[in-house]
């Protein structure tokens, strides 16, 4: 089992959105609609600040909810990795996997109606390339990798820099990582 | 101080600002499906416990109701998919760890038996319905096999219609991601209340006295088991953690503290229940009034619990820029 | 130059108040403008006014620019160019700690008819009987020669992109070297013999800046990552990371002014002159004196069908400009607003 995982480091961050930029012309995401954004988090009172840039995505989860509660198998971990992906003709667009996400990560494509939502870009991995997202970020604060290789860059990066996941707390196993 | 926004404009339709995915199709669905349930479960026990002299509404033309009933819930639930050309898909697989997999599979089920319970009967509660059923090819056969397996469908139609009801509760509950259903308690609160509704139907139905009698009696008990249930539900989130606290601070002096109290606990299962307490003592006269109160209440239970859970969230980042803008991108 | 900036005699580069001041009237000192990449309009602040005497005064406007925007409309001649990814560019030559050399190339062919720089200038040229002083046809062939003055090429370039060369002065100075600086003195001057002799102050003098009349607060203005200057906004994935501004504003002075997250108000400045509609955010980003806003909104041009009234401008709103006495630059932080909620 191949476990992907993206890890980036908030402390390069600049939240410019080229990350959603390039994922919206990678995978033709139709206008009024995001597969990834961008949030700012500020924590503390003037002067005392502490300002947080985070892009964030569908989290590939181990433990997918999303997965689980689909009724028709159309939310499905693909191949034998933890890339999450929707089979959209075995979509009815019940939403279920939609209300299973605690990261409001997937949306309804339009016009079509069923569900869509970041895919690690399986297609480029499958030519040896990383992420749209990855790929563009201009200050390379993300990285993208295998989790279970240790020698990966990834793997390597989370055991030197102090790192979170989001809301790890929803027992999902979220697979992007936040180098604080 | 935490200010939690959204750098990058979002407006993800139905998702932001906050989870908007089932308005009314589901709720009309859940209400409608707890009501079969009920009413299946009502005229099963009519047969099983031989009451066809005291509650001869029940027993004979009452399960008729059923398969009306839910199809109207099933054609809401139609309406709600975003994806419809899709729907055979619930029924080319099975996912186990789907509760929603699971009611689609149920329903293949309870359709049937439906139909099995109903025929069961029909002699007795629509002479002229079962008349034009006897002119069909096989019509009489099928009246005959029906009322043979009377008694064995209506021992299959409890645990399967208590099955169909509790699960409408189940599916909402299994989600861990919206902190005001994800409580055991959901599942056992919206059959209570679907057997709650199908008794006042019956309320409706009944002309006998003393079967009317029963439905009082019932449903005065069923309410008092469903308002334990959703103080029991508050008791658990209010006890929970971070997101149950503000799950259920939505009803306990949030935004949705006056419908839940003032349009839903009261004229839906309190002013009911006290009705329904007079008309037993002979204070008041049957009425109607009672029995609308409680499908009232029925659905309002549905219709507030879909929007608190949706409502209730663990990720709420602030939207930073009008999302109208953002529709001049496609108009 | 000494002409029009000779108030400014320490100042070897243009100054545009400067040069917009001499451009108004019949017998002002530039008869024509070629705008390059600078929406005027709204670049500095109060302008507007000049703007329209300049157009009607000024014998020829051009605009040269990759996108259109207000500017576009005063223009007699637009000549659109091909952005940075459609075109050669010169080479990007920086002596920094490591010399290097990079190329600029185009990713893909101009779109339309837009041209490169480098072509309208040759062009232009052909047309004023100069083209002797342009001697190539294509931009590669100059590229090609300054790359071969130095032992490299165009093609070696084409490959490997950015070429370091090894230094030819040491980076550091050597310790307790004797070094000659530029000055009158040729030591490091802290004490400036020049500004003084120029009726400056030699030392820098602090000036406290004017406080915010009751009520108002400092105007300050900034960038977002998402857009270059105002120039984006109407760029459909730009505008659709970030459609408007929104104006910074402290919690306390939220609540005093009575005015929420999210609500829309309208800025006004002292001398009475209204923004657009502009989005508060109530952030504890922002000084409780101050707001703060990205800079580039608030357009006006209907053709700019996404960018039209989206958000506020700032420049408009810069009643109180502060220009440096000895530079001539323009100090647009120096004033400010009150914020007037919006019915409905």
């Amino acid at each position: 089992m191949i476990n992907y995982a993206m890890v980036i480091d908030t402390t390069a961050c600049i939240g410019c959105g080229d990350c959603v930029v390039a994922c919206k012309n990678e995978n033709h995401v139709p206008a009024g609609l995001n597969r990834d954004w961008v949030v700012e988090e500020t924590r503390g009172e003037y002067p005392h600040l502490h300002t947080e840039f985070r892009s964030e995505r569908c989290n590939h989860c181990g433990h997918a909810t999303c997965v689980t509660n689909c009724p028709t198998g159309a939310s499905q971990y693909w191949k034998d990795t933890n890339i999450v992906l929707v089979a959209a003709e075995k979509c009815t667009g019940c939403k279920a996997c939609i209300a299973a996400c605690p990261y409001d990560a997937r949306l309804i494509m339009h016009p079509q109606g069923y569900i869509d939502k970041c895919t690690f870009c399986h297609h480029r991995l499958e030519q040896g390339l990383d992420p749209a997202c990855v790929s563009t970020c201009p200050t390379g604060c993300m990285y993208f990798g295998i989790l279970n290789d240790p020698d990966s860059q990834i793997s390597r990066l989370l055991r030197s820099r102090t790192h979170k996941t989001l809301l790890p707390e929803t027992g999902n196993i979220p697979n992007v990582y936040y180098l604080v | 101080m935490v200010e939690e926004l959204l750098v990058t404009a979002r407006y993800n339709a139905k998702v932001d600002p906050s989870l908007a995915i089932w308005s009314w199709e589901i709720p009309v669905y859940l209400f409608l499906g707890g009501l079969t349930a009920g009413i299946m479960c009502f005229a099963a026990y009519a047969v099983l416990a031989r009451k066809a002299a005291d509650m001869p509404f029940t027993h004979d033309r009452f399960a008729l109701w059923a398969p009306v009933v839910l199809s109207v819930g099933m054609t809401a639930l139609f309406l709600d998919l975003e994806h419809k050309l899709y729907v055979f898909r619930f029924y080319t697989s099975f996912e186990p760890a789907s509760p929603m997999s699971w009611g689609a599979w149920i329903l293949v089920l309870v359709y049937p038996l439906m139909v099995l319970q109903t025929l069961s009967t029909l002699r007795r509660g629509y002479p002229a319905l079962a008349g034009w059923i006897e002119q069909l090819p096989f019509g009489s056969a099928a009246l005959d096999q029906s009322e043979r397996f009377r008694t064995p469908v209506a021992t299959l139609v409890i645990p399967l219609a208590a099955g169909l009801g509790i699960y409408t509760g189940v599916l909402l509950s299994a989600f861990s991601a919206r902190p005001f259903w994800n409580t055991g308690l959901l599942g056992p609160l919206f059959l209570v209340s679907g057997l709650s509704t199908a008794g006042a139907l019956a309320l409706i139905g009944a002309r006998l006295d003393c079967e009317k009698h029963f439905f009082t009696r019932t449903d005065i008990t069923l309410i008092g088991i469903e308002l334990t249930l959703i103080v029991l539900l508050i008791i658990n989130l209010a006890t929970g953690a971070a997101q149950q606290q503000e799950a259920v601070h939505l009803i306990l002096g949030g935004d949705y503290t006056v419908p839940f109290w003032l349009w839903f606990v009261l004229p839906g299962l309190l002013v009911p229940v006290v009705l329904e307490t007079f008309e037993l003592r002979g204070i008041c006269r049957f009425s109607l009034a009672a029995s609308l109160l409680v499908l009232y209440g029925g659905f309002m239970l549905r219709y507030l619990t879909v929007e608190l859970g949706q409502v209730s969230t663990w990720t709420d980042y602030a939207i930073q820029f009008d999302p109208q803008l953002l529709l001049r991108l496609t108009h | 130059m000494a002409t029009v900036q000779k108030d400014y005699p320490l100042v070897t580069t243009g100054i545009s108040n400067a040069l917009i001041d001499h451009s108004m009237g019949p017998d002002a000192f530039f008869k024509g403008w070629f705008i390059y990449a600078t929406n005027l309009t709204t670049t500095i602040p109060g302008i507007r006014r000049q703007l329209e005497q300049a157009a009607d005064s000024l014998e020829l406007i051009v605009v040269v620019d990759t996108m259109p925007a207000e500017i576009t409309g005063y223009a007699d001649v637009v000549l659109p160019e091909c952005t940075y990814l459609e075109r050669y560019d010169d080479l990007r030559n920086k002596a920094e700690r490591t010399p290097t050399l990079a190329l600029r190339s185009p990713a893909f062919p101009p779109r339309h008819d837009s041209k490169p720089a480098w072509w309208i200038a040759r062009e232009l040229a052909g047309h004023l009987d100069l083209a002797d002083y342009f001697p190539w046809q294509d931009y590669r062939e100059v590229l090609d020669w300054q790359l071969q003055q130095i032992g490299s090429s165009l093609e070696e370039m084409e490959r490997i992109g950015v070429k370091a060369f090894p230094r030819k002065t040491p980076l550091y100075f050597e310790a307790g070297k004797q070094v000659k600086f530029n000055t009158p003195s040729g030591r490091i001057e802290l004490y400036s013999q020049h500004l003084a002799g120029t009726g400056h102050d030699p030392l820098p003098r602090y000036t406290p800046p004017e406080r915010p009349p009751e009520g108002y607060f400092h105007l300050n203005y900034g960038r977002a990552a998402a857009h270059t200057f105002g120039r984006t906004i109407n760029n459909p994935l730009l505008f659709e990371l970030m459609p408007e501004n929104t104006v910074w504003v402290h919690p306390a002075a939220a609540a005093k002014l009575a005015v929420g997250n999210g609500e829309y108000v309208r800025l006004k400045n002292p001398e009475g002159t209204h923004s657009n509609r502009i989005r508060v955010r109530v952030t504890q980003r922002i000084r409780p004196d101050s707001v703060f806003m990205v800079h580039g909104f608030g357009h006006t041009d209907p053709r700019q069908r996404l960018a039209h009234g989206a958000g506020a401008d700032d420049s408009g709103l810069m009643h109180n400009v502060k220009i440096d006495p000895v530079m001539g630059g323009t100090g647009m932080r120096a004033s400010f607003v009150t914020l007037v909620r919006e019915e409905a």
